[in-house]
């Protein structure tokens, strides 16, 4: 291994209401493979995008080379040969092979026009030092996911990158390519380029990294040789953190099954085989990593998705749900992942947000009964302490937490049996997160059943009366209350243990 | 202080709709004062009740559509074929009573039941289908003018009925009908906009498609009935222009869906779907009739008058964008 290339010192980056980086610290020689670990919102992407010009840092120094630099934007972070793959991978489809290549800085020939042949010259060489299975003449649509990311990874190398980050570069990609992709590593680490290589699977990390940086709640835990650790180890580095006492849960007396999913598969695949039930009054935890398909899942039992094969029991009668009006019609709501995207109309007043779901309510043909409409939407500011200036406020200029109630309180409001709530708590202060967990509390005591998925183990270890694993589209085990342990229910989200 | 606040949401509830309305559209009505104080002083035949009554009943066919068009917008989508709906059904009720011997009624009832098939022929392709609107309402514009053309052989069809001309060139004492159409219509629709579960649903769908969605609103019927209203209105609307002019022209209507647009755009109806009001239209409506026959009296070239209606546009959605901008930074 070479000398200290790239050295990040006490790097801290705040977001509104979230502190992302916590004063992280690591360094980077010439030539290693460097894993960065770490469950969901460690930190691993928040700390690349800093390393790529993308966010600035608030405090701490990045040095490169031995010489302080600071990246006002990604093309600066490039031009010093720093070059990040995304884990969504930014070609453009129906273009060539070598235009994606040469993107904005295509050598130019007479008159100002583009040199292709000079382009498509250079593209081949690179494909083929890569000992890449395309042509720079195909278009991109036509390659696979492994391709693409040896697209990606000869994009870089045509830029004389030194440091490559890859972010899950084998997320999409079947077995047999990722090995192809393993042994394209293995060239450039040989070649003296160094490589920072997210992921969270444990294999893929022992076989390709040299050194591994655990990651947990944006501070760096422990920088390690990847020949001195085992899995058990670094599962432990990840999880670390005490339960938080935050956590509001009352022992439930769950009562009869309300919902019962059996076998379901979805229609593409994404969610295959999965079973699980849920009782009265009782709050189930969906664990997993971003993209096991807890989302894809809860998708079919709110109508978003159709079924394949198995089906969903409500109360013992089979259900078959085409739209969310039909799930709501029988008393399931959801909380969904994004409140901007998928959860208000931000634009709108907070009256109007959270009298959506009731209009029937209040308003008959041609008449509105604004009274009640108020008394509504007051109750609810009221009761879940909503802090907004007036009913006729935007929601858009409310916080991620007074958001998220207006949210929540649009099902209150339609009092439904089941509710499901996906990162119930995402970019929210602790304070609010806080409040939501009482109301869980409360609404599973009230006999409101709750289906909540959430990368935040603590959480979901804190509310649940159980827990289902989830990875790669199957429920992988079930946890009942007397059994939770974070180290545990990890492994099976990793997939470092395999039963149940 | 939380009490306070949840006392004025309750009872100041119409006071509270009204400093709304106020905020939505005082800026329009500004516009609207100024233009109409502008006439006054450049032309002295400008502010007669003649005049005004001129006025009224040449932006009703436009006001139908521009309603129409409201709706449509709200939900974030466009509607091109607001012309063609006007030829076809305007030509069609002619027709049907110059050649196949139709009372008034049924023929005008027939004509709008028209307008109302191919407005939810639009929105089956915009919704069922998933052809982006910008392409499916052309794509009908081209079929109904065709049919229009090919029902009247290209040539207006003339006709010799005493109540048909009425529709469109009647009067009540001064009032031109069309004008009191127009009215009867904004405050139909007003209410349907204001006052039904259906128009919170469009304000939802264009608010954001998804979180309406989630909540339970079928978007793609509320997407459906509001080409439907849209197709009944320009059918309309084309009747009456029909019925004015005296024969059934199918070249009527050309550019109709651009005024109708310019009418919401003007009105402070946001492109981007969601905000917007149906007053607002209707004043835009105003503003581009006064702006019109201020520079006729003043005898204005009328190819001069497409230039500057252009830039009126032009103008007015940079406002939207600059009071877009505004509100962000606020």
């Amino acid at each position: 291994m070479g000398s200290v290339i790239l050295k990040m010192e006490g790097i801290t980056k705040a977001f509104p209401g979230v502190k992302a980086l916590k004063g992280v610290s690591f360094d980077l020689r010439e030539g290693e493979v460097h894993a960065l670990l770490g469950e969901n919102g460690a930190g691993k992407s928040t700390l690349m995008k800093c390393l790529a010009g993308i966010y600035s840092v608030d405090s701490g120094t990045i040095e490169y080379n031995g010489l302080p630099v600071v990246f006002k934007n990604a093309m600066e972070s490039i031009h010093l040969g720093i070059s990040v793959i995304h884990q969504e991978l930014a070609l453009a489809e129906q273009l060539t092979v070598a235009d994606n290549m040469f993107a904005g800085q295509e050598p130019l020939g007479k008159l100002g026009l583009i040199n292709r042949r000079a382009i498509h010259t250079q593209c081949q060489a690179i494909l083929r030092s890569l000992d890449a299975n395309f042509t720079s003449y195909d278009r991109v649509f036509t390659l696979s996911t492994a391709q693409k990311q040896m697209l990606e990874i000869a994009k870089a190398i045509n830029r004389r990158t030194k440091v490559l980050v890859m972010d899950e570069p084998t997320a999409a990609v079947s077995h047999k390519e990722v090995e192809k992709i393993f042994r394209l590593i293995g060239r450039l680490r040989d070649q003296g380029i160094t490589i920072v290589y997210i992921s969270h699977r444990m294999d893929e990390i022992f076989r390709v990294a040299d050194r591994i940086t655990v990651l947990r709640d944006g501070a760096n835990v422990k920088t390690v040789m990847a020949k001195e650790i085992d899995k058990d180890a670094l599962v432990r580095m990840m999880v670390g953190y005490s339960l938080d006492r935050y956590y509001q849960k009352n022992a439930a007396a769950p009562g009869e099954v309300v919902l019962e999913a059996q076998n379901i598969t979805r229609r593409d695949n994404r969610v295959r085989n999965a079973s699980f039930t849920l009782r009265r009054g009782e709050i189930v935890g969906f664990a997993g990593l971003v993209g096991s398909g807890r989302t894809e899942l809860i998708e079919t039992i709110f109508g978003l998705c159709r079924l394949r094969s198995g089906q969903i029991l409500l109360k013992g009668n089979p259900v078959r749900f085409r739209s969310p009006e039909d799930a709501l019609k029988a008393g399931i709501c959801l909380v969904p992942e994004d409140r901007k995207l998928q959860g208000l109309i931000l634009d709108n007043t907070v009256r109007f947000n959270l009298t959506l779901g009731v209009l029937r309510q209040f308003m008959g043909m041609g008449h509105i009964n604004r009274k009640k409409e108020n008394e509504i939407a007051n109750r609810y500011v009221e009761s879940l302490s909503i802090k907004v200036p007036s009913l006729h406020t935007k929601a858009i200029s409310l916080s991620g937490g007074n958001q998220q109630k207006i949210v929540l309180s649009k099902w209150l409001a339609a009092s439904t049996a089941i509710m499901i709530l996906d990162e119930p708590t995402r970019g929210i202060d602790v304070g609010a997160k806080a409040e939501i967990y009482a109301l869980m509390d409360r609404l599973a005591a009230s006999g409101v059943s709750i289906i909540m998925v959430s990368s935040e183990l603590p959480e979901v270890l804190g509310m649940s009366d159980r827990i289902y694993v989830m990875r790669e589209g199957e429920i992988k085990t079930c946890v009942e209350k007397e059994q939770f342990n974070q180290e545990e229910i990890l492994k099976y989200a990793l997939g470092v243990r395999e039963d149940g | 202080m939380g009490k306070s606040r949840l006392e004025t949401g309750a009872i100041g509830g119409r006071w509270h709709d009204l400093q709304g309305m106020l905020k939505v559209n005082g800026g329009v009505l500004a516009a609207f004062v100024l233009v109409f104080l502008a006439g006054t002083l450049l032309t002295s035949k400008f502010c007669t009740m003649d005049n005004m009554m001129s006025i009224l009943r040449s932006i009703a066919c436009n006001a139908l559509c521009a309603y129409g068009m409201t709706f449509i917008i709200l939900t974030g989508n466009i509607d091109l074929s607001v012309g063609s709906f006007m030829s076809l059904c305007g030509c069609l009720s002619s027709l049907l009573i110059a050649k196949a011997g139709f009372g008034t009624a049924a023929a005008v009832g027939i004509a709008l039941l028209v307008g109302l098939v191919f407005g939810g022929l639009n929105g089956f392709m915009v919704t069922k289908m998933g052809i982006p609107a910008f392409l499916a309402t052309p794509a009908n514009m081209n079929m109904l003018r065709g049919i229009s053309y090919l029902l009247t052989n290209g040539r207006p069809v003339v006709f010799t009925n005493d109540v048909f001309p009425k529709i469109g060139a009647g009067f009540v004492g001064p009032i031109p009908l069309p004008a009191i159409y127009m009215v009867v219509a904004f405050v139909l629709l007003w209410i349907v906009l204001n006052r039904t579960r259906f128009g919170r649903k469009v304000y939802a769908v264009g608010g954001n498609l998804v979180a309406a969605r989630y909540s339970g609103v079928n978007t793609n019927r509320t997407l459906f009935f509001v080409y439907c209203i849209s197709g009944v209105l320009s059918a309309f609307s084309g009747i009456i222009l029909i019925s004015r002019l005296g024969s059934g022209q199918p070249t009527i209507g050309d550019g109709a869906e651009l005024d109708a647009i310019a009418a919401c755009v003007v009105g402070g109806v946001s492109m981007k779907g969601g905000s917007g009001t149906l007053f607002g239209a209707l004043i835009g409506c105003l503003i581009i009739g006064a702006f019109s026959n201020i520079l006729n009296l003043m005898g204005v070239n009328s190819f001069i008058q497409l230039i500057v209606k252009g830039a009126i546009i032009v103008i007015s959605v940079y406002i939207d964008i600059l009071r877009m901008r505004m509100a962000r930074r606020a």
